[in-house]
């Protein structure tokens, strides 16, 4: 019964004998397809990664307005003698992603800009430790003079980088224990990205409504540990007994967990919640606009109102755009010595901020706005000493530190 | 502790998680029923949610990300069953390639075209008399048009097997390829279009979850859900109804690791547990769920008797 | 009553090298328009990938010390794969293995000497990669459960391990990974100024040894001929299901292997994201070499020149790595169109 269109065994056959002429076909197609492209390849410029922030045109609404995201046209295969000083920039972002590399990148961009001698090449989306050393080492070996990794765990890979290139400059966030030594060629920076956390944790206080903050949290290493903390220690130096919770949600991505993890919270009762992840965060705020009542979520690293201005409370400014111009500068000018630590803080990175909206500034009591423009100060002038993981027991870098720490004994209230 | 509201919210995020699958799993599991074991669904369902994001950017409608996943999906969908079908590689492998391919791909455009950008999401459809019934109500109203739609795929898909010629020549293409010619079937003819509906689902699975996040593409931001719809479908003995009642399961039991961060006698239970617990979960189902064994075909590309 | 389809004459009458040749020219006459759209010169893309890899000394010693891990995590695969059996779970393997050498290599006493210490944390990750590669195999033969998805769902319950003992257990501080291992445990760099270290040593004798055990022991017959025929070969004595499990005990013991080399020879910690996926690569690489162990050594460093050179392409090319994984899938999805790899079924499937 052949309800098919039946095929003859002739037709059969000559099915067989097919693959006789498919590969002939493919090679002929696959000759002519190579030779096109590298025709047209070479009259093509060869370009860097400008040419991807180039071509993304961010809208209107979703670029922050204070940011420069677009880079200028940089040609990395002229090395240029001497005169011109090349930077690598890895991170595990993008360029434009809104998040923490953006706000690197943003410095680097505008080093560029006051300083024409300075290019800088945006590496992009780098999370594996042999990946690092491989790019970097690449950079390194086409004459670039910094490569500045702004990832904090590639500390192994920034060691390996000094050694194998001796003349090159290395810079890697971390922060060195006592009586640690490196290379003369490699340098270390710290930002004490927590001391902004703790300014919007004392605005937190004040705007929360229900009492209740909370904060989700990308991984628990103390870098990062440190920033719920710090936030939770900064609302208690407004309300000592403000309720607050947390959550390791084990991504920086995953934008559905992260807004699965919102709803838990607010069902839980919080109101403002942190975002201590990278560009999970639009979970966060989509999970807050799906919500019933007024929820606030402070995104970190980058300036971020504009992405959603009936629930952005205010953004975590770790100062990350002046630590990166000033490291690429201060290299450039060859002001970074040999084996060297450069600790960025509240009271010499004026960047590090939560800055006060206007929005919520109308929410707040005149006597409140005098208040947290009154601990903006103390911390920046050190009047509040906000420790940072390295000392103090419990140190800040602790789960539960936020917590255990009295807000009186470093200069609250 | 267990709080009203938390119990609800549990409940939202595991019918908003489980949506991605369900779409994914129906698709797989036509593809499985006429004999292919397609692996490849965590790239299709990248390459809707590009798709997705993509026309949410760029145009800023959400009704055209949906039709564009299912285009992309039925185009990649077209490749993919050239590949398994007329060429007759290998089924794993091929899935499993395409998956790097997919996202090499994916992340490619997304740094070329969306970086740092968010398009529309699908908030929640409020249905006049559903939403008023207690709990059930409430939990229904949080979810968007997705959930709905999975729902009539589920159905959907459920005629199309058990109750269309399609489904049983399909499903015959699966069980006895060989029967099935001699009965006059054209196999090959049968798998093509079973393929592309697998990718055009998977692909909607993708769209799914960009339009319940935030509108904006990720890089890698399936995050293993295709590979779970593989083992949803197995779960559900490739019934339908049964792969949303599974894949229900699973999200609720992914949704388990925030329902025990609001809850403080499960606090020194390390995150890392709730997320592996899903996982974990699938794989004591798959051991113990009695006769999950694979239409007997799957797999195995087709190759006509004498060529 | 099974009879194999596929005959050993090849019914294309193309040679293997000819087709290999064509399904490279294929992917890089795909990979030329892609670069070209993208905006890059596609022969500065090619300068880039073999600089990268192969252009200075150090670049070199990159690459052959990713040859080693994928000659490890491909034989993870070829050997289950050659008796038919989806082993998807080498990532899941390889992580068990390298948190073992982690935890090993901060435990065990670090006043060992070196050559009591470095085996012993070796041998500890493979026996801890076998367990777990156990798990799957052990479940398809008791219960036929898939192992396609026992396999997969395990890497993610890997994963989540390796998190605790990254976050929880021993934490380093400051970075996203574990405290070091100590130096006793580190793998030894003969070669002054490379990373080269002995794994790749150790990789060539494992895919050696594999190659012994497949070709020339009974274990390596019962496996190729359960691939072949699972029917048949059950009635000739093989215990299919015995054989299933020692299969998967071998693959995670390579997958656990290549774990360890990760982290004993070049981090010398147990850190986050540390596969990049080395793991699934590993199955590209094992067909690529269609399944023979030593074949599998050329095929490794194949797709090694290729991982480590497309590091390069954006300080070489302006272009981003990824673009190198996708050259990876195209080459292998184009050599299964051109049939150089493919795998023999039986044509009968009516009976069970």
């Amino acid at each position: 019964m052949l309800l098919h269109g039946g095929r003859s065994k002739m037709e059969e056959q000559m099915r067989e004998t097919k693959p006789r002429w498919a590969p002939r076909w493919l090679l002929l197609v696959s000759a002519i397809a190579m030779i096109l492209a590298a025709c047209a390849g070479e009259t093509a410029d060869t370009t860097t990664a400008a040419t991807t922030a180039e071509t993304t045109t961010p809208s209107a609404e979703t670029t922050a307005p204070s940011a420069e995201t677009t880079a200028p046209a940089t040609d990395t295969t002229e090395a240029a003698g001497g005169e011109e000083y090349q930077v690598a920039l890895i991170y595990p972002g993008t360029a434009d992603d809104l998040s923490w590399s953006n706000a690197w990148w943003d410095g680097a961009a505008q080093a560029m800009e006051a300083n024409p001698n300075i290019s800088v090449e945006s590496v992009e989306l780098l999370n594996d430790p042999a990946a690092v050393v491989q790019q970097g080492s690449a950079f390194a070996s086409e004459g670039f003079d910094l490569i500045l990794i702004a990832h904090g765990a590639m500390v192994e890979p920034a060691h390996t980088i000094a050694e194998q290139f001796p003349d090159v400059l290395v810079c890697q966030l971390y922060n060195p224990a006592e009586g640690e030594e490196w290379a003369p060629n490699l340098c270390f920076f710290d930002i004490a990205q927590h001391n902004a956390n703790f300014m919007a944790g004392a605005l937190a206080a004040m705007v929360s409504e229900s009492g209740h903050i909370a904060s989700l949290n990308g991984f628990a290493f103390p870098a990062l540990t440190r920033q719920p903390e710090a936030f939770n220690l900064g609302a208690r130096c407004v309300t000592p007994d403000i309720t607050f919770t947390q959550q390791y949600i084990e991504t920086w991505t995953d934008t559905g967990i992260a807004k699965s993890a919102t709803q838990a919270e607010i069902a839980g009762g919080a109101d403002v919640v942190l975002s201590a992840t990278d560009s999970a965060v639009f979970g966060i705020l989509e999970g807050a606009a799906e919500a019933d009542g007024q929820v606030w979520v402070v995104p970190s690293y980058y300036e971020s109102q504009s992405l959603d201005p009936d629930h952005v409370m205010t953004s975590a400014i770790h100062g990350l755009t002046f630590a990166s111009k000033s490291i690429i500068e201060a290299g450039a000018a060859g002001e970074i010595g040999e084996s060297a630590f450069i600790d960025f803080d509240a009271t010499n990175d004026p960047e590090i901020d939560a800055p006060l909206y206007d929005n919520i500034a109308s929410m707040l009591s005149a006597d409140q706005v005098a208040l947290y423009e009154d601990i903006l100060a103390k911390v920046r002038s050190g009047e509040i000493a906000i420790p940072d993981e390295t000392t103090g027991d419990p140190t800040i870098g602790a789960e539960g530190a936020g917590a255990a720490i009295d807000p009186a004994s470093i200069g609250c209230g | 502790m267990f709080t009203e509201a938390l119990v609800l919210a549990f409940f939202v995020i595991g019918i908003q998680l489980m949506v991605p699958i369900v779409m994914a799993a129906l698709g797989e599991a036509v593809a499985e029923k006429s004999g292919v074991l397609n692996v490849g669904i965590e790239g299709m369902m990248l390459i809707g949610a590009f798709a997705t994001a993509y026309m949410g950017i760029t145009r800023r409608s959400a009704g055209l990300g949906i039709l564009a996943a299912i285009l992309a999906g039925c185009v990649f969908g077209a490749l993919l069953a050239f590949l398994y079908v007329n060429r007759g590689t290998d089924q794993i492998v091929t899935g499993l390639m395409f998956n790097i391919f997919a996202l090499g791909l994916t992340g490619t455009l997304h740094s070329l075209y969306l970086a740092g950008q968010n398009g529309e999401t699908l908030t929640g459809i409020v249905i006049p008399g559903i939403g008023s019934i207690p709990w059930v109500g409430e939990i229904l109203n949080k979810q968007s048009l997705m959930l709905y739609l999975a729902i009539a795929l589920a159905f959907g898909v459920w005629y199309l097997l058990n109750k269309t010629w399609y489904g049983l020549y399909a499903r015959a293409a699966g069980e006895r390829p060989l029967a099935a010619e001699s009965g006059g079937l054209n196999v090959l003819r049968l798998r093509y279009p079973a393929v592309i509906v697998a990718s055009a689902l998977a692909a909607l699975g993708g769209s799914a979850l960009v339009l319940a996040t935030s509108g904006g593409f990720v890089p890698g931001m399936t995050a293993g859900r295709g590979f779970i719809a593989l083992g949803v479908v197995v779960l559900a003995k490739w019934r339908p109804l049964w792969i949303m009642i599974y894949a229900l399961g699973f999200g609720l039991t992914q949704g388990l690791q925030f329902l025990a961060a609001q809850v403080p006698a499960l606090q020194s239970v390390p995150t890392q547990f709730w997320v592996a617990l899903p996982y974990l979960v699938t794989v004591i189902a798959v051991v113990f769920a009695p006769g999950s064994t694979y239409p007997a075909a799957v797999g195995i590309p087709y190759r006509r008797a004498g060529s | 009553m099974a009879v194999e389809t596929v005959a050993a004459v090849d019914r294309s009458e193309t040679p293997v090298w000819v087709r290999t040749l064509l399904a490279l020219a294929g992917t890089l006459a795909a990979m030329s328009v892609l670069v070209w759209a993208m905006g890059a010169n596609p022969l500065e893309v090619a300068r880039a990938i073999v600089v990268g890899a192969l252009g200075n000394p150090f670049n070199i010693g990159q690459t052959v010390v990713i040859t080693g891990i994928l000659i490890l995590t491909a034989l993870a695969a070829a050997i289950p794969f050659t008796a038919r059996l989806w082993n998807v779970g080498g990532e899941g393997q390889m992580t068990v293995g390298a948190i073992a050498a982690g935890v090993l290599g901060i435990v065990l006493p670090g006043t060992w000497s070196r050559w009591l210490l470095v085996p012993a944390v070796l041998i500890g990750s493979m026996v801890a990669g076998a367990l777990y590669g156990a798990i799957p195999g052990w479940l398809k033969a008791r219960f036929d459960a898939s192992e396609i998805v026992t396999s997969l769902m395990l890497n993610f319950v890997a994963a989540s391990m390796a998190a605790w003992v990254i976050f929880e257990v021993y934490p380093e501080g400051f970075v996203q990974r574990t405290k070091a291992i100590h130096v006793n445990s580190e793998l030894p760099r003969p070669i002054d100024g490379s990373l080269i270290d002995i794994g790749i040593i150790i990789a060539v004798a494992s895919a050696v040894i594999a190659w012994f055990v497949m070709r020339h022991t009974r274990l390596g017959f019962s496996i190729r001929a359960i691939g072949a025929n699972n029917p048949a070969s059950r009635l000739s004595g093989i215990r299919t299901d015995r054989v299933t499990v020692l299969t998967f005990l071998m693959a995670g013991a390579f997958a656990g292997l290549a774990g360890a080399l990760i982290v004993q020879g070049r981090d010398h910690s147990l850190s986050q994201d540390f596969s990049a996926n080395l793991g699934f690569l590993g199955i590209g690489v094992a067909l690529v070499a269609r399944l023979h162990p030593l074949w599998i050594m050329g095929s490794a460093a194949f797709f090694a020149i290729l991982r480590v050179g497309s590091n390069s392409l954006q300080a070489g090319a302006g272009l981003s790595p990824v673009v190198g994984e996708i050259v990876i899938a195209t080459f292998v999805i184009l050599l299964m169109v051109t049939k150089v790899i493919k795998f023999r079924y039986p044509e009968s499937v009516d009976v069970h």
